[in-house]
């Protein structure tokens, strides 16, 4: 399994915490039951027993940054997926926001999908409060459209694998309703000179626990990150991004942006993970936050983890208000504040607006935005 | 270039000097009442104790940071007594602890540059002085048992107030059996001319040495306070606990210097704290060169308006070390501001590990920080890490981090060795060159000392 944290050296190690667990509401063996009894494929029914075996073990994590310590799961529902499921399903198995909400979509996944692109493939999925479990093995190029809607609760694991000379597009949309919680664990593998996209948008009132790892194992590959947010009301976003740099000449960057109202908060950990060997790779983080009212709050926590000395690694945080005077500045050119604000923080998201608007997508962008601007 | 083996054999001295008094190893409320009893303690500072070790055999380890499996509490000798009275002449100290202190050039710093020198051997302070001139203004600069017993109620109000015995485990084992330390108060208004000096060294095998330290710098007073950490190596694990806490009142300034270098057999688990009221000015200037394994992240909060932290470090991470350090800032009133430079060199399999907080509360409006991690891998069989928390609750507050890991470049190595130098010259003086901004802020006594103690690591890490 792929660990988000991998803190040794040698025969040293580092401690690293865990999360206190809670087990209540969680679902039963019965459920299972009913899971297995409509699954045939034996190698799908041994890979669940072995997951669930794993599951029953671990707890749901009390999370205190997202204030998460008790979880309410939808009545489980089977309702068939997996087209074509084969061996390669356990090719990738990772640690994400934490396991057990990993082993959940595994075991317990009301949908997903299993795919194979050798030439060029445009996917788009849209799950409503959906537990999900999404394959996907690349080979020629990938584009993948997902949005993600919860209203109560969701659970959405993807995972791809970038083989040689790939290239991978994501646009990994959520729309988060006020009281809902959500998680997303995405996990990459990026062969050699593989090309990676990936556009994290996260947009609305709700928790959402999100992560995305990429681990490059080949050689001069390019995984290109850039998550966005916009938070409103009581909404939390606690995001982790993690670049694991294995082979050589790669080149990662994470460059996240985004403002909060309200009461929001987002958490921002990045990770940059180096390994001995990872020669000559780049490797790249930014976060950008603006604060748009008092009770509004950011946490940052930018790591840069390097065992290789033969690297560039940086990262770089920031917080502050809206910069006044870029707000005078444009008053003084005959702006009001409301406009110039607008102005601002449209700014930010232009990029990001005429990349969606390529799949139609750019109105949901900019509707959150008019919230902020009002 | 200097002598190496001359600092060598700093580490391989050991004094031969019997103690007074040895208590056994391990941790019980006899124990710590047979310490409180010798050391002649009113009965709040015994009942602080034994309270403490009831916290202590609560806490669990440390959920972060290095690890400290190996450590056994149960193997640590908690108090040992020289044979020493306490002396205000350094002719009187005797000759063997001199000789060990020699080997750490105290008296010559001392006869050269500083007004006051507390030096704790084991676990007492055996020699302390102080000019005449600070004691006319009225400052107290003496070592903690006596401050105990001297000024009970100044003592009461500020020991162990900002870092409390249920704050860690570590802060628990530290007020059950602290032993030794410094006690300094600066009135209003006075400004100590000069930098005052500790100095802390170990010499007995599988000790643990847990001084503590008082700094309260009254309103408008400013001081500068420095302390040293030295210990000969043994085969059996040392433990250094030790605490500082620091109390900086309106308009006070005080700035704190440390260069830590115990042997590479000691766990230093060490914490310090300050507080700083309104317009204040908190310094912390810190080089971490020695000890096996180090947890410490020196903390300010920033309580009143107007309040300014500063903190410039650099960590050295050689063979077998795991260096576990960082700054701490806590912003609770508006207008305060802080500077974190944390620099960490890695090399020869050492392992250096940044982990900082910086906390903008929402009432710390218009509140401005700025923190700089920067690390130098000097070879591939090293690690560097930094891990910062950040967290911003208001709006209107400025806040940036920035930080790079990096190598020496082959470029530089080459240029300085086609001038003349050889390889190891060459990466010695661009190390030093990264951690000017440190040493240039040291007194030229320690200026020189930390130079020379880097210089040695790397001719045996790398030359």
């Amino acid at each position: 399994m792929e660990k988000n944290l991998e803190l040794f050296l040698d025969n040293e190690k580092a401690v690293v915490s865990a999360p206190k667990q809670f087990f209540e509401g969680d679902y039963t063996e019965k459920d299972l039951e009913k899971e297995l009894s409509s699954i045939e494929n034996k190698f799908v029914r041994k890979y669940i027993l072995e997951k669930y075996s794993e599951y029953t073990k671990i707890g749901f994590p009390i999370w205190k940054r997202l204030k998460i310590n008790s979880i309410s799961l939808p009545e489980y529902k089977y309702e068939g997926y997996f087209k074509g499921i084969e061996e390669d399903l356990g090719l990738i198995d990772f640690e994400g926001t934490h396991r057990k909400y990993v082993l959940l979509s595994d075991i317990f996944s009301s949908m997903g999908e299993y795919i194979k692109v050798d030439k060029e493939k445009k996917v788009k999925v849209e799950y409503i409060d959906r537990i999900t479990n999404d394959v996907y093995k690349v080979n020629g190029k990938l584009v993948l459209v997902r949005i993600l809607k919860t209203k109560n609760f969701s659970n959405n694991t993807l995972r791809v694998m970038a083989d040689d000379n790939a290239e991978v597009e994501i646009y990994n949309i959520h729309v988060s309703e006020e009281n809902s919680f959500s998680v997303d664990n995405i996990f990459i593998i990026v062969e050699d000179k593989a090309q990676v996209k990936v556009r994290d948008i996260y947009i609305g009132e709700g928790k959402v626990a999100g992560y995305l790892g990429a681990k490059m194992n080949g050689n001069e590959s390019n995984v290109d990150v850039k998550p966005y947010f916009l938070g409103s009301k009581s909404a939390i976003f606690d995001l982790q991004y993690l670049l694991r740099f294995v082979g050589f000449e790669n080149k990662g960057s994470i460059k996240a942006e985004g403002a909060l109202s309200d009461e929001a908060k987002v958490v921002f950990r990045g990770i940059l993970d180096l390994k001995r060997g990872a020669k000559n790779s780049e490797a790249e983080e930014m976060e950008r936050c603006i604060l748009l009212s008092k009770d509004s709050k950011m946490e940052a926590i930018p790591s840069l983890l390097v065992d290789e000395n033969e690297v560039t690694a940086s990262h770089a945080a920031s917080s502050a208000p809206l910069d006044e005077d870029a707000i005078f500045y444009l008053m003084s050119r005959g702006f009001n504040r409301k406009e110039a604000k607008s102005f601002i923080l449209n700014g930010i998201f232009e990029n990001l607006i005429n990349e969606l608007s390529v799949f139609g997508l750019e109105e949901v962008v900019k509707n959150a935005l008019k919230k902020y601007i009002e | 270039m200097f002598d190496i083996k001359q600092n060598e054999d700093r580490f391989n001295y050991i004094a031969n000097i019997e103690p007074e008094y040895k208590s056994l190893p391990g941790l019980t409320p006899k124990i710590i009442e047979e310490i409180s009893e010798i050391k002649g303690e009113p009965k709040w500072m015994r009942e602080l104790r034994l309270k403490s070790l009831e916290i202590f055999q609560k806490w669990h380890d440390p959920r972060f940071g290095v690890d400290i499996s190996e450590l056994d509490l149960n193997k640590i000798i908690p108090y040992i007594k020289p044979k020493a009275n306490k002396q205000t002449s350094w002719e009187e100290v005797p000759e063997e602890i001199k000789k060990a202190f020699d080997k750490l050039g105290i008296p010559e710093a001392e006869r050269k540059y500083f007004a006051g020198v507390g030096a704790q051997f084991d676990s007492e302070i055996v020699y302390q002085n102080i000019k005449k001139e600070l004691e006319g203004l009225g400052v107290i600069f003496m070592d903690m048992e006596s401050a105990v017993r001297e000024y009970p109620d100044l003592v009461k109000e500020y020991f162990m107030k900002l870092v409390p015995a249920h704050d860690h485990k570590f802060a628990a084992l530290h007020g059950a059996i602290w032993s030794g330390g410094t006690f300094l108060y600066v009135p209003k208004g006075v400004k100590v001319p000069m930098p005052l000096q500790a100095y802390f060294l170990m010499s007995n095998p599988g000790m643990s040495q847990l001084e503590h330290t008082v700094i309260v710098a009254d309103e408008g007073s400013e001081v500068t306070f420095i302390e040293g950490c030295s210990a000969p190596r043994y085969n059996v694990i040392n433990l250094h606990t030790g605490m500082v806490e620091i109390y900086v009142k309106k308009d006070a300034k005080v700035k704190y210097m440390t260069i830590q270098n115990w042997s590479k057999n000691t766990y230093n688990l060490n914490t310090k704290r300050s507080i700083v009221e309104e317009n204040g000015v908190m310094s912390w200037v810190s080089g971490s060169l020695g000890s096996m394994k180090t947890m410490l992240y020196p903390m300010t909060i920033l309580k009143g308006k107007g309040a300014k932290a500063e903190s410039l470090g650099i960590t050295y991470a050689g063979p077998g070390q795991h260096m576990d350090t960082g700054s701490k800032v806590v912003h609770l009133a508006p207008y305060t501001s802080s500077t974190i430079d944390a620099r960490s060199i890695s090399v020869g399999g050492g392992w250096a590990f940044y982990r900082g907080l910086l906390r903008i509360a929402q009432d710390a409006k218009k509140s401005k920080s700025h923190v700089q991690c920067t690390a130098l891998m000097l070879d591939n069989k090293s690690k560097s890490d930094t891990v910062p928390l950040i967290e911003v609750y208001n709006s209107d507050s400025d806040v940036g981090h920035e930080a790079r890991i990096g190598r020496i470049k082959d470029e530089q190595i080459f240029y300085l060795m086609t001038r003349g130098l050889s390889e190891t010259e060459a990466k010695s003086m661009i190390v030093k060159g990264f951690i000017e901004p440190i040493v240039s802020s040291l007194p030229f006594e320690y200026a020189l000392e930390l130079n020379r103690l880097i210089e040695m690591e790397i001719e045996s890490s790398i030359g």
